[in-house]
């Protein structure tokens, strides 16, 4: 069953009119976040998204936790569309999608101690009497390998990086949500400990069993951690598959760009020169067709009008790009 | 559901007198506040003589216009009063004045500018022409238009007072609720399922406090110089003595050019007292800001 | 040799206590090449450029046996002399999150006219034609001189701070992580556009940076940081296959590689610390698989290894073991 589904869904924001628009009388400009995005999360799975900034795919994160409304289309949570849930429905689903941040040091209230940072969504949301949801915070600190007894007492500016993101962790899972999306949970953390906090939440995936939903722009750690990968570029979603075959035979031109010019700590790979043209830009006032055209080396024509869409559902490894078996042979592997 | 813990607010208490310590000024500030504050409490036992009773000296004369001496440490009026007496008894006066329209703006101020600046949109618009207008008015004519109003007690010259302290409050709490509503952990305790009203009271107040304290000192400041300002100006209440009005009697004596003491006495304690309410608030200044602090 | 410093100590002091941020530091970058220092949030890597430069606070101070630069003793010129002399001209900078520091109200070309004219008797004509020299030089269009900050991307205006780096044809261009909070393909092209100005210009460049990955492919040599000083500096291959500290041994199992999707990632326990004292120790004994009792008390010295390869490590000798035991995720759980 399908826990969280994107149907059609968009969003634009408006660019504040300047008054240079006004005397020009141009029309305020808008930016299109996310373009008809389609996805469907299941029950005990890791979805990466990865893009490059601006792609949207922290839009995409705040309107799965109903933090952002679309544009158009629909966010359905168990068959029920977000937009019209009842009180109680609002507060299941908010229990059950929960969202870990990526920034360790802003996302924890600098006032309030580590108890009741993890003890606020259970105390807002009344899920528990205050004894049990007591309890679970204890608990919950232990999993994620921060002693209550040490830890529940003290300050966010006590924590170093690695403890205050497990605090965000632990404030996530306390409300036990059946889906947790992460927004670059390791990109604000030394290196050397990032590798403990994936494991964290890869364990506690499978021990609590949710489904997860990383968001990264690092695709190395993503082929490690995600089962499917959705790449994403200025707003539309461009490729879709298991996360190995995503990385290691990239379909899409986007793709293969992106994958090529991921440094390699090894000094005796060369890994290529990447196969693009030209500067990101601003998806202002997008048209239709592929937004990657005009840095695409293999456009033509046809690429301005024409857009294939992705089938979410499954794991078969797709492509948006309607020319990737023509320039990419034998790439596509079929998974279902 | 109770959003302070009790026991924590002596904690806090503490935590206040450290904060305030760590700036020089602040700390001489705090012990002068809180020297009246020691005499305002216990004005009626400190004051040597009634305010208003007309004394004599050793000689039989009446003790009329006598300069500051072992007597009368503060000298006397021209119909024989206590100067010191009614030092002591204005400062309870002044001090529950200024403490009560103090806290009261910042209580509105206060929550204007976070209900202001978190909600945005027609709720700011329509608080924010509200204290346009405020800003628009003059100060010690409003104060004293509303006194005449309502009349001279002293029970509406705090609320006339508290009425226009609250707009400078306001507006800067507003502008800090909007830059602390877009940080991280706002959007983590939206996420989290808070309702707006425990956001703004949980999550924001306790981040703007420092800023809170400063003005709430700096309100109380102001209130103490409004109604220093009212009262010489013959608009203070008439039962209560303050230290602005003890200078409105100095006037209306005519005996401003010759009894120096008279003039230095309540002045001497209205820039005291308002001094180290405005020191307080620098050492909250550099508290909430602590790039302002001096390299030691 | 282009620049060797010999035991360089940066302090701060700070609520009365001095804390050595950089200690018993040992540096030498050559003619031509690039110098990359790798280290965490913490290990003193900002602190060792500001100390270089002479950019620290009132409270900082420098304290070395020597510092030379192409032949000139840096370290007891006046400060008059060095800032008309050094920096700028012979070492320039791009700082951490360069391109945030360009002056929005400002052209962008006017703005590095402003830094030649500083730092030489350029005219204003010959200063402009230097600008668009430099800008081609990084991959933009020289016509782009005469636009604004914001009209930029995040990633040209890292190139713009790049070139005004150049303006004066320095010897030595240190680099405070040039790609950090860009994208990968934007990071691309930076590391693209490094590589040929490096050619270019003949310079050489210090490398600062976390990210192991960006060193293997610009730096021919690295050193890497840890609590304020060096535990390893050698050929960029060797921090990779011969690793001899267990710090950098740590260090390349932490990050992932694409092409290598199955290798276990191995965390480091502990977090990177902050240095409060003066006692001699191995910083890293706390977090070291292989700690001896001894490395809590004895500051390990700098050994040569063949090949200019050096490690400040007392196990040193069992290396080429302790690099395979590091490769297993069960030594590093405590």
């Amino acid at each position: 069953m399908d826990l969280l589904t994107f149907e059609d869904v968009s969003k634009a924001f408006q660019i504040p009119r300047q008054f240079s628009d006004f005397l020009f009388r141009r029309p305020a400009g808008t930016i299109q976040a996310v373009r008809s995005i389609n996805l469907e999360i299941k029950q005990n799975e890791i979805l990466g998204i990865a893009g490059e900034s601006g792609c949207g795919k922290s839009t995409t994160c705040m309107m799965g936790a109903g933090l952002l409304n679309p544009t158009s289309g629909c966010i359905k949570y168990c068959g029920r569309d977000i937009a019209n849930m009842s009180r109680a429905d609002l507060v299941e689903f908010r229990k059950s999608v929960q969202l870990i941040f990526q920034d360790p040091f802003e996302s924890l209230n600098p006032r309030f101690m580590i108890e009741d940072i993890v003890a606020e969504g259970p105390r807002a949301m009344k899920l528990w009497p205050e004894m049990e949801i007591r309890k679970k915070v204890s608990e919950i600190l232990w999993e994620v390998g921060l002693d209550p007894t040490r830890f529940a007492h003290r300050y966010p500016h006590e924590l170093s990086g690695g403890e205050r993101q497990r605090v965000g962790i632990a404030a996530a899972l306390v409300c036990e949500p059946k889906i947790v999306i992460a927004d670059e949970p390791l990109s604000m953390l030394d290196v050397s400990i990032r590798a403990d906090i994936l494991d964290l939440i890869k364990n506690l995936a499978k021990d609590r069993q949710f489904s997860c939903v990383y968001v990264s722009h690092d695709l190395s750690i993503l082929g490690n951690v995600a089962d499917r990968v959705l790449i994403m570029y200025l707003g539309q979603a461009v490729e879709l598959g298991i996360a190995k075959d995503v990385i290691q035979s990239p379909a899409h031109p986007y793709t293969r760009a992106l994958i090529s010019s991921v440094p390699i700590p090894d000094p005796r790979i060369d890994r290529g020169v990447p196969n693009i043209i030209g500067d990101i830009s601003l998806p202002v006032n997008a048209g239709q067709g592929c937004s990657f055209a005009p840095r695409c080396p293999y456009a033509e024509a046809e690429c301005a009008r024409r857009f294939d869409a992705l089938d979410t559902a499954t794991s078969v490894h797709q492509s948006a790009c309607w020319k990737s078996d023509q320039c990419f042979a034998g790439v596509t592997d079929d998974h279902s | 559901m109770s959003f302070v813990r009790i026991g924590g607010v002596f904690n806090n208490l503490i935590n206040q007198y450290k904060i305030i310590a760590e700036n020089r000024y602040g700390l001489i500030g705090f012990w002068i506040v809180f020297f009246f504050l020691v005499v305002a409490l216990f004005a009626p036992w400190l004051a040597p003589y009634p305010p208003w009773e007309m004394l004599f000296a050793n000689d039989g004369s009446l003790a009329s216009l006598r300069p500051p001496s072992a007597e009368f440490p503060a000298g006397t009026t021209h119909l024989g009063y206590d100067l010191l007496s009614q030092l002591i008894l204005a400062t309870r006066t002044t001090v529950m004045i200024g403490l009560i329209s103090g806290v009261i703006s910042i209580v509105i101020g206060a929550n204007v500018g976070l209900i202001a600046g978190y909600f945005g949109g027609l709720v700011d618009e329509v608080l924010m022409r509200i204290t346009d207008i405020l800003y628009g008015m003059p100060f010690l004519p409003f104060v004293i238009v509303l006194i005449s109003l309502f009349g001279r007690q002293i029970e509406y010259v705090i609320l006339a007072i508290a009425l226009i302290v609250w707009r400078t409050s306001a507006r800067v709490i507003r502008a800090q609720t909007i830059s602390i509503k877009q940080r991280q952990f706002v959007v983590a305790a939206r996420a989290r399922g808070c309702g707006d009203f425990r956001i703004i009271y949980r999550h924001i107040l306790p981040n703007i406090l420092p800023l809170l304290l400063l003005y709430t000192s700096f309100n109380i400041a102001w209130s103490i110089v409004t109604e220093a300002s009212t009262s010489f100006l013959g608009f203070g209440d008439g039962e209560t003595i303050s230290w602005g009005g003890m200078l409105y009697e100095l006037w209306l004596s005519g005996k401003t050019r010759t009894a120096w003491w008279w003039f230095i006495a309540p002045a001497a304690c209205i820039v005291a007292l308002v001094t180290s309410l405005v020191f307080v608030s620098r050492a909250y200044e550099e508290y909430a800001n602590p790039r302002l602090k001096e390299e030691r | 040799m282009l620049l060797e410093a010999k035991n360089l100590n940066v302090s701060y002091r700070r609520d009365g206590k001095e804390i050595h941020a950089v200690h018993d530091l040992n540096l030498t970058i050559e003619t031509n090449e690039v110098f990359g220092v790798v280290g965490e949030s913490g290990c003193g890597k900002s602190t060792l450029i500001k100390g270089l430069l002479r950019l620290l606070a009132s409270n900082g101070r420098i304290r070395a046996d020597s510092i030379v630069f192409d032949g000139l003793d840096i370290q007891n010129m006046s400060a008059e002399e060095f800032r008309s002399e050094i920096l700028w001209k012979r070492i320039s900078l791009v700082p951490q999150s360069a391109m945030n520091s360009l002056n929005p109200v400002y052209k962008v070309g006017d703005q590095i006219v402003e830094v030649i004219q500083e730092h030489s008797g350029m005219t204003v004509a010959e200063a402009r034609i230097r600008v668009a020299e430099l800008l081609e030089s990084v991959g933009l269009q020289a016509e782009l001189a005469n636009s604004y900050p914001h009209q930029f991307s995040g990633g040209m205006r890292q190139r713009a701070m790049i070139a005004m780096s150049l303006a004066l044809n320095p010897k030595l261009i240190i680099m405070d992580e040039p790609t950090t909070g860009l994208d990968v393909l934007v990071q691309d092209k930076i590391l693209r556009t490094l590589a040929d100005v490096r050619h270019q210009y003949n310079c050489s460049i210090l490398l600062i940076s976390h990210d192991i990955a960006i060193m293997s492919e610009l730096a021919s040599r690295i050193g890497v940081m840890y609590a304020g000083s060096f535990v390893e500096t050698a050929q960029t291959d060797d921090i990779f296959h011969h690793p001899s500290h267990p710090y950098t041994m740590g260090l390349t199992n932490a990050f992932p590689s694409i092409r290598d999707l199955d290798r276990e990632l191995i965390s480091i326990p502990g977090s990177p610390p902050a240095i409060d004292s003066d006692e001699p120790k191995c910083w890293f004994n706390q977090r070291c698989p292989f700690a001896l009792d001894a490395c809590s008390r004895i500051t390990p010295e700098e050994t040569n290894l063949q090949n200019s390869h050096r490690v400040s490590c007392l196990r040193f000798e069992e290396r080429v073991e302790l690099a395979d035991k590091a490769k297993r995720k069960a030594t590093w759980i405590s």
